[in-house]
């Protein structure tokens, strides 16, 4: 099969590719280093392309799994950070801890934010479906899963979403808006 | 004090079983610790609700919250759209124009890329190099009061260094003189970039260098 030109394939799916990273990864930066890295890996690998799928789907598989792999670096990073600093003294920070995700406000307010809570499977399938629209069928040719299996995420992912929202609403109710305020002497 | 139902079960295992037919025949006694078979009891989720068509029926709060993610990536990308395509990849990771082709990258045996990266930032790190060298080379003059070289034009005041970024808009210097890779790159280049230039040049430089800004 003969092999596609990297610039064309870059011009026709780099937005698509481009817009997913940046829903999953939250951030520009990242977004811009993992697309271009789905590409390069797409260029290494592009003899294992043997067209029976599309070609925007093999790209996702390989976004998929570069964001999965990324995130469980970047886990780990976390984790031994954490465990450095157990062991200092609990001092008040007046910035962004170093294990600090790189996140932009918009993404943060929105649902994607909320959707990065959720198990990976449930995750891919909401960004594939309600980012990028895919077809049911298509995102089984990605996520390489029975059809029912997609919808099945797709719907638990839905509903871990309203769950996640759900509690967010009765921490809100719980937290007091002036918790350092004494208002007893206007009782 | 409430007994611990697991510590007694621990003391006396037998005490807690039922007799086998065996152990009452007397014919024989069951070994006191047989493993249990592994039987997981695997909890599938429930299946989603579909309709006779096969589409997912979704309820009115989640086709909601669906809706609210399509607007919401919608907003993202026009926030953040993807880069333009007039500066190609190629350029960006630093590959050769003849990567552009896949046949040139895809080709290629997998070993063989850890290699040809690696001769790549080899070959960018030694421009570099040579270029921070004339570049340190042409500024030393322009800070020495005793300048041996007196018809060389002044690139700034003393104690105002210039960047390479200024100097590339300059007049002619001796920056102009036998350099193969523009100065401008560096200044174009952000924090990160430069950051990882400097590794770069640490580890492959062979003489001791100095960078100043």
């Amino acid at each position: 099969m003969p092999q596609p030109d990297l610039e064309a394939v870059m011009a026709e799916h780099f937005p698509r590719i481009h817009r997913a990273a940046l829903v999953l990864s939250g951030n520009p930066w990242d977004a811009d280093d993992l697309a271009q890295e789905t590409f390069l890996t797409f260029a290494a690998h592009a003899d294992q392309f043997e067209g029976r799928s599309s070609l925007y789907t093999f790209l996702y598989g390989i976004l998929l799994n570069l964001d999965r792999r990324e995130r469980r670096r970047s886990g780990m990073r976390r984790r031994k950070l954490r465990i450095l600093w157990s062991s200092e003294p609990e001092t008040p920070r007046t910035s962004a801890a170093a294990d600090a995700r790189a996140e932009v406000t918009e993404w943060k307010n929105s649902l994607w934010a909320r959707v990065a809570k959720l198990p990976d499977g449930q995750r891919q399938a909401l960004v594939l479906r309600f980012s990028e629209g895919l077809r049911y069928e298509e995102i089984a040719e990605v996520l390489d899963c029975p059809l029912g299996t997609v919808k099945s995420r797709i719907f638990h992912g839905l509903a871990g979403l309203r769950r996640v929202l759900d509690q967010e609403g009765e921490d809100a109710c719980q937290t007091p808006a002036f918790p350092q305020e004494d208002i007893s002497h206007a009782v | 004090m409430p007994s611990d139902p697991k510590r007694k079960k621990q003391t006396s295992p037998n005490n807690a079983q039922t007799p086998t037919p065996s152990q009452v025949d007397g014919s024989a006694v069951a070994p006191a610790n047989v493993p249990q078979a592994f039987q997981p009891r695997l909890i599938h989720p429930d299946p989603a609700p579909v309709d006779l068509e096969g589409e997912l029926q979704l309820p009115d709060d989640f086709a909601a919250l669906a809706e609210q993610l399509q607007d919401d990536a919608a907003y993202l990308t026009n926030r953040y759209p993807a880069p333009l395509a007039d500066e190609p990849l190629c350029a960006t990771a630093g590959l050769p124009s003849s990567a552009r082709s896949l046949d040139a990258t895809a080709g290629s045996s997998s070993s063989a890329s850890p290699t040809r990266r690696f001769a790549l930032l080899t070959t960018a790190a030694a421009t570099m190099a040579a270029a921070l060298s004339i570049g340190l080379l042409a500024n030393r003059p322009a800070h020495d009061s005793q300048s041996s070289v007196p018809t060389q034009p002044t690139v700034g005041r003393a104690g105002d260094l210039p960047t390479a970024h200024t100097v590339a808009h300059q007049g002619p210097t001796l920056y102009d003189l036998d350099r193969s890779e523009p100065l401008l790159l560096l200044g174009d280049a952000t924090g990160p970039e430069r950051e990882g230039l400097l590794d770069l040049l640490q580890q492959t430089a062979s003489t001791e260098t100095g960078v100043s800004f």
